[in-house]
């Protein structure tokens, strides 16, 4: 296969002024249970080549074929059509030749089938046992080998495996329902799962749930506001990660996923208060989106999207760094083999500050706890944004008091982050797939953040 | 012999039974563009051979690399089924044979995409576009399918153009799809000209209000919201109790004006399918008529569990729809607009999350053509809200259907469907604060 990369690789920057070549396979297997029954179980090994040609403009051919002959079928199309004109910024650096992998200490290869099956029918038992009459669990996990290597000089190997769990579960009085979800995932191996105290944190969801589906909802008006550290990093990830992928500021996304509210506006550009700072780090081991090395064999490094409420660094690629005239910082990240490298988050994160969680709290006369949420959705531009509380309670007097129903943040971008007057000194993580590009490529991340206290914001 | 039949034969002789084969050589070409400039070509080569099958009620599935030594790769397969927990649900594939003798698509030749593109963002930008992005898909994929009872083969082939067109006063999208039957109608020119005159309305714009107003929803708007509801037409979805259709089979759940087919035999649109993923030919089938719930989406498992037929939507654990088509209704969409007397005009929105499945209490961010109409006449732009409604509740307030319908897709967001403009009454809006 090595000597398969070496041949495609003189094949097409022979016909190119730079071309590059990636190989990527990655073993997967999952498992799912609904409402008790065990549904089925998959597995796949997927691997393929993808050649990127840069001419007059740029080509990409993907293919899993293992004939040479083929493959270079597909690259003379790519090549032809990067002869006419088109688009033609791309960052050509070699990083260097390395390998690197992520520690797994218990492998998916070396977790049976049983132990994955069992674990599922453990969780399903417990939600059934809390009364929860809808009921989705799914476990998956994969391996993955890439080789990249480009015509001036990198070659980047790396491996790792993910692990990922995720659940969805209701509780139904009469016509009413409330659900919850939940996501746990991790660049290592089951070590990951074993870590988590599952049976705490689906016993205290279920509760809340319980509670809620009966409690009143708020009293829209405008109040002080405490968001857990599941709001604070989806709204980093929303809405200071997503605004700050270059790509959308120069339009290329336009058409899917959208643009940004930065596009056009002169950086650095205030988007918050001086407490509010938003890192993306895939750097950090452990997180569903580490990666030493990017898929376009650039090293990664943690970069602050915000810092102290004014906008920093962008995520590149190497497509969107040579736009703007710099280095690419490590953001060029494909779902699979068969997809374009873009600029995409790892985890994102809101700085946590010196606050306990009592100190915010204690400080509010009148105001709302949300602790974590359920529906959301951002305009396209990512400024016009809504999350809708699952676990929340009302704050009289500095102190928690009755829950409530679905209270709802119906605010911009702007108008959130200038609201934060105290950050804590907490920091918790969450995991979710992130979704663009066409083909849609749903990437692993890490979102999160501390407990931060708003002041003013509008509840509905 | 032929790989597939090798596959078949080592899997049946070791016991394995539902065995389904399918084998997919996909030849895919693609164009992006943004800012009135061509971005990449992206081209595909990929094959795979997947693979279901079942020891008894232990129900799994694979993908096989046929270029990779086949008997490690099956008793890996095998070996897998036999330490599975039993699926109660399941009842075997489709075992009746089925006749394929009338169902073939046509050869499908790649079109010149770089061209399509270019001749959309040239119309577009004529029609008052600044900027042009978008994506020109040309699919193409040979499919193949064996199981123990059925044999089948045929190219799919499909055309997608997409394109947001982006003015100093707003933007405008337009995103269709197009099949065999329907390849000579192409119109790069239509499509962009439409997304740039919408782009180009010069409307003030201004923030919207919260409160409940009439909306005549376009194409893409309905498509978005039938897109992301189908799955409450599923079987599946109805057993895991995540539908609000669950006791209303034969009720009425909508007005007289509503009807909805699946209609993956339509191969004017990029979404027409064959067979379903058990080899069952696919067909026509009505899920609301005159507002009445006529069927759930059924595989041959489900169906049984419901002592049914299925109605070729496999997903063989969880049935699905191919392409969805609303009948057009009597009116012009014209007469629509211009009778609405205060209401709102939306022709897209995005990002449409579930706060509650059962439900289906969602809500969704309008963009890309968003008006007040008063009197009759598109008066302004309207930025910053958001529609929020329940599915079934938003199906009884469809009030009236076009004529007009539209072959929509867009992105990940717009299934490929068939769909008209639709005035739906008393719709809630909340904006931001």
């Amino acid at each position: 296969m090595r000597d398969m990369i070496d041949r495609i690789l003189d094949y097409a920057s022979s016909r190119s002024s730079y071309a590059e070549v990636r190989f990527t396979e990655t073993e997967s297997s999952g498992a799912n249970i609904r409402n008790g029954e065990f549904t089925g179980a998959t597995t796949a090994v997927d691997s393929g080549y993808m050649i990127r040609v840069l001419n007059k403009s740029i080509g990409i051919a993907y293919t899993n074929s293992d004939s040479f002959d083929d493959i270079k079928k597909s690259v003379d199309i790519a090549l032809r059509s990067s002869a006419r004109e088109g688009k033609h910024s791309l960052n050509t650096d070699s990083f260097g030749k390395e390998s690197w992998s992520a520690r797994a200490l218990k492998k998916p290869s070396d977790v049976s089938i049983e132990e994955k099956v069992s674990l599922l029918k453990d969780i399903d038992s417990l939600m059934e046992s809390l009364g929860c009459g809808v009921r989705i669990n799914s476990l998956s996990d994969s391996t993955t080998a890439e080789i990249y290597m480009n015509s001036n000089g990198s070659r980047i190997e790396g491996t790792y495996s993910r692990v990922a769990l995720f659940y969805m579960f209701g509780i139904l009085e009469s016509s009413n329902f409330e659900q919850s979800t939940g996501e746990y995932g991790s660049t290592a191996g089951y070590e990951y799962l074993d870590s988590l105290n599952l049976e705490e944190i689906i016993s205290d969801e279920a509760k809340v749930l319980r509670k809620a589906i009966s409690a009143h909802g708020v009293t829209p008006g405008k109040m002080d506001v405490v968001v857990g550290p599941e709001i604070s990093g989806i709204v980093a990830h929303e809405s200071a990660g997503h605004p700050m992928e270059y790509d959308r500021i120069i339009g290329r996304e336009a058409a899917l996923a959208g643009e940004s509210f930065l596009t056009g506006k002169d950086v650095p550009f205030r988007v918050g208060s001086e407490v509010i700072s938003v890192i993306d780090d895939p750097t950090i081991e452990g997180s569903y989106g580490h990666y030493r090395y990017d898929d376009e064999g650039v090293r990664s490094r943690r970069r602050y999207l915000y810092r102290h409420g004014l906008t920093d660094e962008f995520i590149h690629n190497r497509e969107s760094a040579e736009n703007l005239g710099v280095k690419p910082n490590g953001g060029g990240r494909s779902s699979s083999w068969d997809v374009e490298p873009l600029p995409r988050m790892s985890t994102t994160f809101i700085e946590p500050g010196d606050y306990s969680f009592d100190e915010l709290i204690e400080d509010v006369n009148d105001g709302i706890y949300i602790k974590s949420y359920t529906e959301w959705n951002i305009d396209d531009v990512r400024f016009n944004e809504k999350y809708v509380g699952k676990e929340a309670y009302l704050i009289k007097n500095g102190r928690l008091g009755d829950i409530v129903r679905r209270p709802t943040i119906e605010t911009n971008t702007i108008n959130f982050y200038s609201s934060v007057d105290a950050s804590g000194k907490d920091l918790k993580f969450f995991a979710g797939n992130c979704g663009k590009g066409d083909p849609e490529q749903a990437v692993p991340v890490w979102m999160g953040g501390p407990h931060i206290r708003l002041r003013g914001l509008y509840i509905r | 012999m032929d790989t597939v039949d090798r596959i078949y034969g080592y899997l049946n002789r070791e016991g394995v039974r539902d065995i389904v084969i399918v084998r997919t050589r996909d030849e895919t070409r693609q164009l992006r563009f943004s800012n009135n400039r061509k971005d990449l070509f992206n081209v595909w080569d990929e094959q795979y051979i997947s693979l279901f099958g079942a020891l008894g009620k232990r129900v799994g599935s694979t993908i096989v690399r046929p270029h990779l030594k086949l008997e490690p790769q099956l008793d890996a397969f095998i070996s897998l089924l036999r330490k599975l927990p039993e699926n109660p649900s399941f009842y075997g594939i489709n075992p009746e044979v089925q006749d394929y003798s009338r169902s073939s698509a046509p050869v499908w030749e790649h079109p010149d995409i770089d061209e399509i593109a270019g001749r959309v963002i040239d119309s577009s930008v004529e029609a008052g576009s600044r900027r042009s992005t978008g994506v020109i898909y040309s699919r193409k994929s040979e499919i193949s399918i064996k199981t123990e009872f059925n044999e089948h083969a045929y190219i799919h082939g499909d055309l997608e153009i997409l394109v947001r067109a982006i003015s100093d006063y707003g933007t405008g999208q337009e995103s269709v799809h197009y099949g065999p039957d329907s390849i000579k109608e192409v119109d790069p020119e239509g499509v962009g000209r439409e997304a740039g005159q919408t782009a180009a309305l010069r409307l003030k714009s201004t923030e919207g209000r919260s409160g409940r107003y009439d909306v005549l929803m376009s194409p893409y708007l309905l498509g978005n919201i039938f897109s992301y509801c189908s799955m409450y037409f599923s079987q599946e979805s109805v057993d895991t109790h995540l539908s609000p259709f669950e006791s209303l089979l034969q009720k009425k759940i909508g007005p007289e004006v509503l009807t909805l087919h699946d209609d993956p035999v339509d191969l004017s649109g990029g979404g027409y399918a064959l067979f379903d993923d058990e080899g069952t030919l696919t067909r026509k089938n009505t899920i609301i008529e005159g507002g009445v719930l006529r069927t759930f989406l059924q595989s041959y498992s489900t169906a049984r569990r419901h002592d049914t037929r299925t109605t070729g939507n496999a997903g063989i654990l969880s049935p699905h729809a191919w392409q969805l088509e609303i009948e057009p209704g009597t009116r012009q969409f014209s007469e629509m607009l211009s009778e609405m007397k205060n209401g709102l005009y939306v022709l897209n929105a995005w990002y449409t999350r579930f706060q509650d499945y059962r439900n289906g209490t969602f809500s969704t961010v309008p963009r890309d053509g968003v008006f007040r109409v008063e009197d009759g006449k598109v008066v302004e732009r309207v930025a910053g809200i958001r529609i929020n409604a329940s599915f079934a509740q938003f199906i009884s307030q469809i009030a009236e259907i076009s004529r007009e319908r539209k072959r929509v897709k867009w992105w990940e967001e717009i299934s490929p469907s068939v769909m008209p403009y639709a005035l739906v009454r008393d719709v809630e809006i909340s904006r931001s604060f």
